[in-house]
């Protein structure tokens, strides 16, 4: 099966082990993904306080490169892509005066409607899940897993569309659960990391960010596991600030999902990056025990 | 979906709010102030006026009240209020106009690092065709004078290869070329 892969601004650098992990996983469960040779940035989480039509032509202007591929579907693995471009998708299909405007700026008309995909929905498919059952069953040592979902991929359903429940979503625990893992029950879930705010408010998303730790260490989790380079990057890379604003300690191992379940389709801990995360994840890894 | 632009348009409250929610596509004028938006919003103790006082404030037309407040500036786009809202209403769309806005107006932003960091990462995007961090780290840090801070996590991240150093150039004359077509289009209407 072949699927166009839109591997975005931070995937080869900041999002390295997510890209590098879901490449491992789509290769051993059949899918070749197709890079879009020609692709440019969605315009992210700023374009669209800049311009409405330019935050939707951007990702719609990928999409007609997908289009020319010949293919039907795009797994777009950035939670803040995903939702650019579903955004682009609702302003395309849902306003006649907006079709109009992003295929006179793009200079092309568009034919069909393009499945755009997460990983987290293309990993959760019944025969995605019965396909990685068949796979070794994973295990981390006396260490449950806190499935993080963020909010820019779950929020607002009628306009991304995530084939989850919004408010609860479980399509991570299904598939790290059928690769044999424990995940727990938790309340923040799709609660917000604080995002991009990063650079210029950090006290905010230290707040922010200290809740959806406190919450997880509460409820038993020893590792967060996320879908998404910007929960990443604020829970992992800024986890040590959190922890002395907060004047906590938490020491808490966050990894992108895929690289656990990459672990039970038969990677190494060294192909699955886990060293390059800052805080305790090749630790963990080392913890995780995997039989046929 | 034009069904909705009628509405608004036919109900003409004010002319402020008729600029703001026509702009986005959006009916303002179905909120029906339950609250449920700011008791979601994860923002809320930041901002001067709550997600509701805000959507009430633009149906009034008090335009300096709103674009003199923080709260546009604070929305970090979770979407927890849109999802709630038993109409939909798409407030985070409501706070992007709401920016364009004061900033086309040349007013002074009550958050000027967020303000700032929108303006350098546009061009950044439509420059490289990519968004290129080390090329807006840089010079935000520069002029917000927060020049120390965040130093030792880049260079971890640089060491790890995690961070690009040269400015990259991804499909740069295309993006360059939608960029334009898109502002002169604007500049029309």
């Amino acid at each position: 099966m072949k699927i166009a892969y839109y591997e975005s601004c931070s995937l080869p650098a900041m999002g390295k082990e997510y890209d590098q992990s879901i490449r491992f996983c789509c290769d051993k469960l059949g899918t070749e993904l197709v890079k879009i040779e020609d692709w440019m940035c969605c315009g992210s989480t700023v374009t669209h306080h800049n311009s409405r039509l330019l935050s939707a032509a951007l990702p719609m202007r990928n999409l007609m490169a997908v289009e020319k591929m010949e293919l039907d579907a795009v797994i777009v693995p950035c939670s803040a892509c995903y939702a650019r471009f579903k955004n682009a998708q609702h302003e395309f299909y849902g306003d006649e005066k907006m079709r109009r405007d992003i295929e006179e700026v793009l200079g092309y008309k568009f034919n069909k409607k393009i499945d755009v995909l997460h990983p987290l929905e293309f990993f959760s498919t019944p025969e995605m899940l019965a396909k990685i059952e068949a796979f070794e069953k994973c295990k981390i040592e006396k260490v449950k897993i806190a499935s993080y979902y963020g909010c820019l991929l779950v929020r607002p359903p009628h306009i991304v569309g995530f084939n989850d429940n919004t408010e609860y979503p479980m399509t991570m625990d299904n598939i790290l659960r059928a690769a044999g893992y424990k995940t727990i029950d938790w309340s923040y879930k799709t609660e917000c990391c604080g995002g991009y705010f990063t650079t210029m408010r950090p006290d905010i998303v230290k707040s922010m960010s200290e809740k959806i730790f406190d919450n997880a260490l509460a409820c038993g989790a020893g590792i967060i596991a996320n879908p998404c380079i910007f929960c990443q990057t604020n829970l992992d890379t800024r986890q040590k600030a959190i922890e002395q604003a907060a004047g906590k300690k938490y020491a808490m191992p966050v990894v992108y999902f895929t690289q656990l379940l990459g672990m039970a389709l038969g990677a190494s801990g060294e192909q699955m990056h886990f060293k390059t995360h800052f805080i305790g994840a090749k630790e963990i890894a080392s913890k995780v025990v995997c039989h046929g | 979906m034009s069904t909705t632009v009628n509405i608004i348009a036919e109900k003409q409250v004010t002319t402020f709010a008729d600029t703001v929610a026509l702009a986005q596509n959006v009916d303002i004028n179905n909120c029906l102030q339950c609250r449920k938006c700011a008791a979601g919003c994860p923002m809320v103790e930041k901002m001067d006026l709550n997600t509701v006082q805000l959507l009430h404030a633009v149906r009034l037309g008090l335009k300096d009240v709103v674009l003199e407040s923080n709260t546009y500036w604070l929305c970090v786009g979770c979407g927890a209020c849109v999802t709630r809202c038993p109409f939909k209403i798409d407030t985070p769309a409501i706070m992007d106009k709401l920016s364009q806005i004061a900033r086309a107006e040349g007013r002074k932003p009550k958050e000027k690092d967020i303000a700032l960091f929108w303006d350098i990462a546009g061009k950044n995007i439509t420059s490289f065709g990519k968004m290129y961090e080390l090329g807006i780290m840089l010079p935000l840090k520069l002029r917000t004078l927060n020049l120390f801070t965040d130093i030792p996590m880049g260079l971890k991240l640089i060491s790890q290869g995690k961070m690009e150093i040269l400015p990259p150039s991804q499909n740069k004359a295309e993006i360059r070329r939608i960029a334009k077509k898109v502002k002169t289009k604007e500049g029309q209407e």
